[in-house]
């Protein structure tokens, strides 16, 4: 007997249920046939998918990865299989060989943005910062910060007001770069970048002695939070809404300048997570009164077992921004731990990670890309 | 819900309501087995339930199943109101935990049907708009189309691929990744 045909009204109900951490199998539902590749690519399923499954997946992590002495690649370790993110991730920005350098500088609402340089080529023979979205397939390169001789960080994210960063593929974007100047060391200046108007713009300065550390950055609210050069000045803060520069010390206890994370609390409130001994410590502190509040510790994991024995130090590398997870590296793999429910994965082999940059993403998008559009097209160059 | 347990919910839940199949059979169901269903629940709303409620789309054999998953999962739902005020705080854990373990289970056993029962079973889920059921049904089908190819989904789905070659081989170019 012949199997049953499966009617229309149903196939939507179906393919809601299919699990945001397997794209592959989203793809290949939309490859079917005509009536599914349009109701997996229509705007209306898309929002109702979205909403049916909350929070957008971890599909795996940016890193630089060392491969030749201090010239850096950035890489992609997926925490889903296939990974959706050809591998070097760098190969498919479709820019060329002849950059000696790459690495990431921040990753946030679907977008990652990449540091180039060395390019050999005339046309970008300096330093050039592009903004690669890899679920559409778009690449948009800026145009060069007007700074020379800095020493900066940057962070990228969605510029829609009021957005509820699900799906802000193809949108426009903010890049905010703080920048210290290398000669005098005296001097902290913003720069932000709208892809709206394609330009830079100052935006606010301040007397500082600590560069901005290529770490992930955290947006909490109005504000982006960078992690600085200084073991007790740890933290800069810069203020979109008021536009104004200010610093936030490390809970008193912390001496290190890396091997802890920042992050979003529940209630908007800014968190820190380092590790002691063989605990990771979980800190917060309000931010939005103007009276400063201190550090207060608000959990403990212990990680004893959780995570296997290794000869090297274990580091907190960084955090998802709203999901309450950190990622451990010993040198054995990274391990994201759950802040909430102390659980912990493992989506690395063992290696060098100095800093991870979170890729988390619906993979709804790209279904509605299809035979539209090229894979990789250039809006600014 | 348990504190609202006023004379008149009570009498509700005991009242009986008659469904009849598309091939005129008649069941007879409590109402707090019925209204898992939305539709039924919004017919006994507007008072059209004397002399019994029809159901032209779906068949006795599917419904003597529907009917079978609403029975239990009412209980479950009843379980769960009356049980916070009978036992301690532990003991009602344990109680849950063990009522869960067996709905599991009955629902496991629930979706061994083939696949033509199944797919009717989503047919009636989705008209009479209840929610477990249409979820449970669709999650199977969802779970056996994971790690497929699309040859795969269409061959035990019986679906025309109505794409032309060369869009198949634009779109499989483009995802290459997805293919591997």
């Amino acid at each position: 007997m012949a199997p049953p045909d499966l009617v229309p009204d149903i196939v939507g109900e179906i393919l809601l249920l299919l699990p945001p951490d397997d794209p592959a199998t989203l793809v290949r539902a939309s490859l079917v046939c005509k009536p599914w590749r349009r109701l997996l690519s229509g705007r209306a399923f898309r929002r109702r998918y979205r909403a049916f499954h909350g929070a957008p997946p971890l599909l795996g992590f940016l890193h630089d990865h060392y491969a030749h002495g201090a010239v850096a690649s950035p890489r992609f370790v997926p925490s889903v299989s296939p990974s959706p993110i050809p591998q070097p991730p760098v190969a498919a920005l479709g820019l060329g060989c002849g950059y000696r350098d790459w690495s990431v500088l921040d990753c946030r609402h679907g977008h990652v943005l990449f540091d180039i340089f060395g390019g050999t080529t005339s046309a970008s023979p300096y330093a050039s910062l592009v903004v690669w979205d890899p679920v559409v397939g778009r690449r948009h390169s800026l145009p060069l910060p007007p700074i020379v001789c800095w020493l900066y960080g940057a962070a990228v994210l969605c510029a829609v007001r009021g957005c509820d960063h699900l799906d802000c593929h193809g949108g426009p974007f903010l890049v905010v770069l703080p920048a210290l100047n290398f000669g005098t060391a005296t001097v902290m200046q913003v720069q932000t970048y709208s892809s709206e108007t394609g330009a830079w713009k100052f935006s606010a300065r301040r007397d500082l002695r600590h560069h901005v550390l290529r770490k992930p950055s955290t947006l909490i609210g109005d504000c982006i939070y960078f992690r600085l050069d200084s073991a007790s000045t740890a933290i800069l803060r810069y203020d979109m809404g008021k536009n104004r520069l200010s610093t936030i010390d490390a809970p008193a206890s912390h001496v290190f300048k890396s091997g802890f994370a920042i992050m979003p609390m529940v209630d908007g409130s800014l968190g820190f997570a380092d590790i002691r001994g063989s605990q990771v410590c979980i800190w917060s502190k309000n931010v939005n009164t103007e009276v400063s509040a201190g550090w207060e510790q608000c959990g403990v994991i212990e990680l004893g077992t959780l995570i296997p024995e290794s000869r090297n130090r274990a580091c907190v590398v960084g955090s998802v921004e709203g999901a309450y997870v950190i990622f451990v590296n010993n040198g054995v793999g990274v391990f994201p731990v759950g802040l909430k429910s102390g659980r912990v994965g493992k989506i690395s082999k063992p290696g060098h990670y100095d800093a991870v940059f979170p890729f988390i993403s619906f993979y709804t998008q790209i279904l509605s890309h299809f035979g539209h559009v090229q894979l990789f097209y250039e809006d600014h160059s | 819900m348990a504190s609202a347990g006023s004379g008149d919910e009570k009498a509700a839940a005991a009242a009986m309501i008659t469904l009849i199949s598309s091939d005129n059979e008649k069941f007879e169901v409590t109402e707090a087995t019925a209204t898992l269903s939305q539709t039924i629940r919004h017919m006994i709303e507007d008072g059209c339930t004397d002399g019994g409620v029809p159901l032209p789309n779906v068949t006795s054999k599917i419904l003597a199943r529907v009917i079978e998953y609403c029975k239990k999962h009412a209980t479950a739902a009843a379980g769960e109101e009356g049980s916070s005020s009978s036992f301690s705080d532990a003991a009602f854990l344990e109680v849950d935990r063990a009522f869960l373990e067996e709905l599991e289970e009955f629902d496991d056993a629930f979706l061994e049907v083939d696949r033509a029962t199944l797919f009717d079973l989503i047919l009636a889920a989705n008209y009479l708009d209840i929610k477990g059921l249409l979820n449970l049904t669709c999650q199977k089908v969802a779970d056996s189309v994971k790690g497929k190819t699309p040859e795969q989904i269409r061959e035990m789905y019986n679906i025309v691929n109505d794409l032309t070659p060369e869009e198949e081989a634009e779109i499989r170019r483009e995802t290459q990744w997805a293919f591997e």
